[in-house]
């Protein structure tokens, strides 16, 4: 209990040390900040980023694959040279046990030509898709309003439509409810059945690699009344989400060479996953997250350095000190703690400056330009840990240099 | 109370070796005053810091209370510094920038006392060297003997049994030195083994006995 007792009021000397050396104290304190700051930004800088690729990345459903023919391979002896290589009959096979890995299909067309689509004078640019009904599923479309297709639909070539946000504000005003309205395409009569959510991809957008679609402007359709429209069976390629984010890969394998087996000879086909996305993202952030660590590291280090030149300078100017403290009854134990007291309350005091300043930088950022900085719980405690190790790292040396004295040495020095 | 016996020190210089205490047997009973006397460099100090635990012999056999401190661990080391060992030295040694009260109750630090009592038992000694009314003033604002009497203080805090003082009067002029003096004079009074290096013949008439050094013998 006393010695307890001993070593608490050391943290109080300790205290009293640096409040004496105050401004030397602050801009120690300030380096440490500086690198603990660096460290916490970079990673609530990597891990707000990936949340947000993957916010985006989750408006096509994680675990979506796309299967389509692969025009490069086209064989100059092929008769059947301009077709997409997927028809309706395929998709009763591929449906089957040919792909365990798959757990549901849709088909998606796109129209051949760009027929109007208005509402009395009304237009809209809307992009044309047939799918069947388990595409909404597969994409992770949400209906802010009405419904989805059924088989039905599908089967019976209903003229319904679900329409995107965009869509529903160019065909109909504002205070309209478009669900039961008509809309004509290509001359034709259609009711729409349900509008769906609004879908954010401006990062995606903004870097070009959302394949060029708004999907906020899209029209979905049977995609039976899109063949019908383009006058043949074909379908333009194939949508499909996998059992697992782990499985994706071999169920999109799982469906071209199934096509391929079929027509061996004709086609070759090729296939996308979004989790080989979700892969490049990971080892792009995980590159970006690895420099700033270590250049952020680098302040710190450099913080710690500065700790370890303050101490020892410490330690030269209060070696008399020392000896006085160890002729009044210190042991080494004391004085080692003192000097480690005094360096590791200066990086704690630089980490939790610096965790409040990246805060405070991440907070601002994220109100300037609405991307998410989240810095963890985990982050942050390993961000006290890390600068209380700094501390220790950077004091040890000096401290044990103070405590190695013998009394008569230190009392002796100027 | 201390019993040497065939004590010896050395420095090294260059790889020459300075003996600077050379055989040294020394008894002081317990409530004895022992002036420690000697020209400029014959070990005085070397001997004091020895006594004192500030400093390790060489060779020989040191014993203190009976227990042998020629071999001791550090921590027993600053432990007997720290309970059973008073030291006042010729520069004050007083830590700048606290006050006298916080100087005085440091070494209670050491020895895990409470705060309240520090406190009142630092009192009580700067009470003892009547000094209680500068207990806030910090050493730069005293007086050299003003200071050593805090310092005496600081020595006498935790009641020791042994109270060394290596040329206690050598920075102060003639009045204030005979007021510290004096205050030795009272301590060892009240029961106080003190052992005193001075240079000063009217203090050796003082003491009970006079150690006479020479060229780290005794003679
Ligand atoms: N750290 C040291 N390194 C080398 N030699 C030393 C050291 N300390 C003391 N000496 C030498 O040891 C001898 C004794 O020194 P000491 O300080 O004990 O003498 P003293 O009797 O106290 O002298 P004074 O009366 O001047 O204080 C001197 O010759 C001194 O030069
Ligand atoms: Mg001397």
């Amino acid at each position: 209990m006393n010695r307890l007792r001993v070593f608490i009021e050391l943290t109080g000397e300790a205290v009293i040390a640096l409040w004496q050396n105050r401004l030397r104290s602050l801009l120690s304190v300030l380096g440490i900040a500086i690198g603990i700051a660096a460290v916490m930004t970079v990673s609530a800088v990597s891990s707000g980023g990936k949340q947000f690729v993957l916010k985006e990345l989750e408006t096509f459903g994680l675990r979506s694959l796309w299967v389509f023919r692969d025009y490069k391979d086209k064989d100059p002896q092929s008769r059947v040279r301009d077709s997409s290589g997927i028809d309706s009959r395929d998709l009763k096979l591929l449906k089957g046990a040919c792909c365990p890995a798959v757990k549901r299909l849709s088909p998606v067309l796109l129209a051949a030509n760009r027929p109007i689509v208005q509402n009395g004078n009304r237009y809209s640019s809307a992009q044309l898709k047939g799918v069947d009904a388990n595409y909404t599923g597969i994409n992770n479309d949400r209906l802010t309003m009405g419904r989805g297709f059924r088989p039905g639909d599908i089967k019976g070539r209903r003229p319904v439509a679900l329409i995107g946000e965009t869509v529903s504000q160019d065909l109909y005003p504002q205070s309209e409810n478009p669900i039961g309205r008509d809309l004509r395409i290509g001359g034709r009569r259609y009711q729409v059945i349900g509008v769906l959510e609004y879908k954010s991809r401006d990062l995606l957008a903004s870097i070009g690699s959302d394949g060029g679609e708004d999907a906020n402007n899209r029209i979905l359709l049977p995609y039976t009344l899109v063949q019908q429209m383009n006058g043949n069976q074909q379908v333009s390629y194939l949508q499909a989400e996998a059992v697992s984010i782990a499985k994706a890969e071999q169920a999109a394998d799982q469906l071209r060479l199934t096509l391929q087996r079929r027509y061996r000879g004709s086609y070759q086909y090729t296939k996308i996953t979004l989790a080989s996305y979700l892969k490049t993202v990971d080892r792009i952030l995980g590159g970006i997250t690895a420099m700033g660590v270590v250049a952020a590291s680098t302040a710190l280090l450099v913080g710690g350095i500065g700790v370890a030149g303050i101490m020892s300078t410490a330690v030269v100017e209060r070696i008399r000190e020392i000896g006085v403290r160890m002729a009044i009854g210190a042991n080494r134990r004391h004085i080692l703690f003192q000097f480690l007291a005094e360096a590791v309350l200066i990086s704690l005091a630089g980490g939790m400056a610096g965790l409040l300043f990246g805060l405070l930088l991440g907070g601002t950022l994220d109100l300037l330009t609405g991307f998410p900085l989240m810095p963890t719980l985990s982050g942050v405690l390993t961000g006290l840990i890390v600068s209380v190790l700094v501390g220790l790292a950077s004091g040890y040396y000096p401290a044990r240099r103070a405590a190695d004295f013998l009394p008569v040495e230190a009392l002796r020095r100027e | 109370m201390i019993q040497m016996q065939g004590v010896h020190k050395s420095y090294w210089r260059g790889g020459t070796e300075l003996p600077v205490i050379r055989g040294i047997d020394l008894n002081i009973s317990a409530g004895e005053f022992v002036a420690i006397m000697g020209p400029s460099g014959s070990g005085k100090s070397t001997l004091m810091n020895i006594i004192g635990c500030l400093d390790l012999a060489d060779r020989g056999d040191y014993r203190l209370d009976g227990e042998r401190v020629s071999g001791a661990p550090f921590s027993r080391l600053a432990e007997l510094r720290g309970q059973t060992i008073g030291f006042v030295f010729q520069s004050f040694n007083l830590i700048a920038n606290r006050s006298a009260l916080e100087n005085v109750a440091l070494p209670l630090l050491y020895q895990g006392v409470a705060r309240e009592e520090r406190i009142s038992l630092a009192t009580q000694a700067l009470q003892r060297v009547a000094m209680l009314d500068r207990a806030s003033h910090q050493p730069n604002q005293l007086s050299g003997g003003q200071q050593q009497r805090v310092a005496i203080a600081r020595a006498l805090v935790n009641r020791p049994s042994l109270l060394i003082a290596d040329e206690p009067t050598g920075a102060l002029d003639s009045r204030n030195g005979d007021q510290v003096l004096q205050l030795f004079s009272d301590l060892h009074k009240e029961g106080h083994t003190l052992v005193m290096v001075t240079h000063d013949p009217l203090i050796g008439e003082r003491a009970d006995r006079v150690v006479m050094l020479h060229d780290g013998m005794v003679v």
